[in-house]
């Protein structure tokens, strides 16, 4: 049995961030959407507005928890206050599943507060799947890491990137949030085709995907979030969703965020997308 | 470089340096030890995505903290007031939501931001903003609290405030000054004036009001804890107030302080 099958996980069909320019239209006049994610960490905080705002949003959407911060593949110990507040978060929220990032934020002397890369190496899908665990156990929910966008790659990797994401998800059991856009930064940063990324990811754990747009810089290409999703990126999400079926999709817009008709167009862009890939290939619904 | 913590602690120095990586010589060399360049970055131009990273995310986030500030000091000074701070205090908390958090006391004691107090006390006016905004939540007094009181307990009563509020006695009318830059008005740095306020939580939005040196007095002593009957004693002394006029005024302050959904309990 799969992963998604064994735990249950739903699809909620396709959704957004809930960001602050939207929180009045949103709040206020309840717009069509599928479902929402938040940033974890901008709710783990002690009551007020933010707080105010979830509440209202959960009246009315299905809302899933997505953390920037677990640094998961740190060598400091794992944040004791960090995941007492995820956790407190969670049994508010009782989300499908919760996620965070395949990736290092710091050390125990700084927080670098970003999405760093990890040496692709045995050693470390151990130390990342023991960790894993251990946030699993503690949180009780099913737990997904999404694959991040690189920059930079480390002489001690001796493995693709894919095959470090499939090896911690199988050896953690844990889910996995495939973030395509990720897939086409890296791909382009670092020079391998997308579509061997796309082919070797274990679908039965991928419990979400996100799409987002990305800044070309000219030598590389950013993560930035801050535009449409590009065409390359389209294609490779009707790949994936060829191959995994009906899965939650987010859009992710962070940045130069625009009107919120542009977002839910966005996100009905996918919809269509996704509807029309699982109309022409029958059998990936039916795949757990 | 072989073992993930000494590869992680190198890069995170690494992306804490404020100037760029790639025209130092001996930078380029470590970064060879640890990364892989390929035909589009050499591994020195990896490690700088990440640094440049680091300072538009942190000073950034401190920007939209401190619009005041930022004003006062420039574009370029608040950059470099921001990194001397990430520099001298390196963010720790999970979330950048508390990456300000000691700001105030840093530009209180570092050169050459200490030479002038506006810049600790406009900082420490904003902070006020951050933390009211997730401050706890507290449901406002119940009257029956108050109808219940009996004549001879007000002396003895302690009040409890609202999480959100922040009492602030500042050397600049920073609330006059913070206004004017949020509202993209010309505006003048403010000169040194004494200036009592309060920052908090309103209905929906956050607010400051100015106090009076009487209402400040007595409010941030009952704020401390000490029952109304004391902390009327000692505001009086403070102040050097006519007691007579003094006793007048509470009533008065004490509704406008109810008003606002300060005053939460009586105790
Ligand atoms: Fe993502």
């Amino acid at each position: 049995m799969g992963y998604r099958q064994k735990h249950a996980i739903p699809d909620l069909g396709v959704g957004v961030g809930f960001r602050v320019p939207h929180f009045t239209h949103v709040l206020g006049e309840r717009p069509p959407m599928d479902w929402f994610e938040i940033i974890s960490e901008n709710f783990m905080v002690r009551g007020g507005r933010p707080i105010a705002n979830l509440g209202r949003l959960l009246e009315t959407y299905p809302v899933v928890p997505h953390g920037v911060s677990l640094s998961i593949g740190g060598t400091n110990p794992l944040d004791r206050d960090y995941l007492a507040k995820l956790k407190k978060l969670v049994e508010w929220l009782e989300p499908p599943w919760c996620s965070d990032h395949l990736c290092w934020g710091g050390t125990g002397s700084v927080n670098i507060h970003d999405l760093l890369p990890l040496p692709q190496n045995r050693k470390v899908v151990e130390h990342v799947a023991d960790r894993v665990k251990k946030v699993q156990d503690h949180l009780g929910i099913p737990f997904a890491l999404e694959n991040v966008s690189s920059y930079m790659s480390y002489r001690e990797s001796d493995m693709p990137e894919w095959e470090l994401v499939a090896e911690v998800a199988e050896r953690a059991d844990c889910g996995i949030l495939f973030d395509v856009n990720n897939v086409f930064v890296s791909a382009h940063n670092h020079g391998f085709d997308p579509n061997l990324y796309i082919d070797a990811i274990p679908v039965d754990r991928v419990v979400q995907i996100h799409l987002a747009g990305h800044t070309d810089k000219g030598r590389y290409i950013l993560d930035t979030h801050s535009d449409f999703v590009r065409d390359e990126v389209w294609a490779l999400y009707a790949r994936a969703i060829r191959r995994a079926g009906a899965v939650s999709t987010l859009i992710e817009w962070d940045d130069e965020i625009p009107e919120w008709d542009v977002l839910s167009a966005e996100a009905a862009k996918a919809r269509e997308l996704r509807r029309a890939t699982l109309a022409e290939a029958p059998g990936a619904e039916a795949r757990p | 470089m072989k073992n993930l913590s000494e590869i992680q602690a190198f890069v995170a120095r690494s992306v804490q340096r404020r100037d760029p990586l790639p025209p130092d010589p001996a930078a380029a060399r470590e970064a060879e030890l640890a990364l892989v360049g390929n035909a589009r970055l050499s591994a020195v131009e990896m490690l700088d995505v990440y640094r440049e990273q680091f300072f538009l995310r942190h000073v950034g986030a401190l920007r939209e903290d401190f619009p005041a500030l930022e004003h006062m000091l420039g574009d370029a000074g608040f950059d470099d007031a921001a990194c001397a701070y990430l520099a001298a205090i390196p963010p720790r908390d999970f979330s950048l939501r508390d990456l300000g958090a000691r700001l105030p006391g840093f530009l209180r004691e570092a050169a050459p931001w200490s030479a002038d107090p506006r810049h600790a006390d406009l900082a420490r006016f904003e902070w006020a903003y951050v933390d009211a905004w997730d401050a706890p939540d507290a449901p406002p007094l119940d009257p029956a609290k108050i109808a219940a009181m009996p004549e001879d307990g007000w002396a003895r009563a302690r009040v409890v405030f609202h999480p959100s509020l922040t009492l602030l006695d500042l050397c600049i009318p920073a609330h006059r000054y913070r206004a004017a830059v949020r509202a993209g008005e010309p505006v003048e740095p403010p000169s040194l004036e004494r200036t009592m306020c309060a920052v908090y939580m309103g209905h929906e939005t956050l607010e400051c009001a100015e106090l009076e040196p009487g209402a400040y007095a007595l409010v941030t002593r009952l704020a401390r804890g000490v029952p109304l009957g004391a902390a009327c004693e000692e505001a009086v002394a403070e102040t050097r107030a006519e007691p007579a006029a003094f006793e007048a005024e509470i009533g008065g302050w004490f509704q406008g302080w109810t008003q606002r959904g300060w005053v939460v309990d009586l105790t």
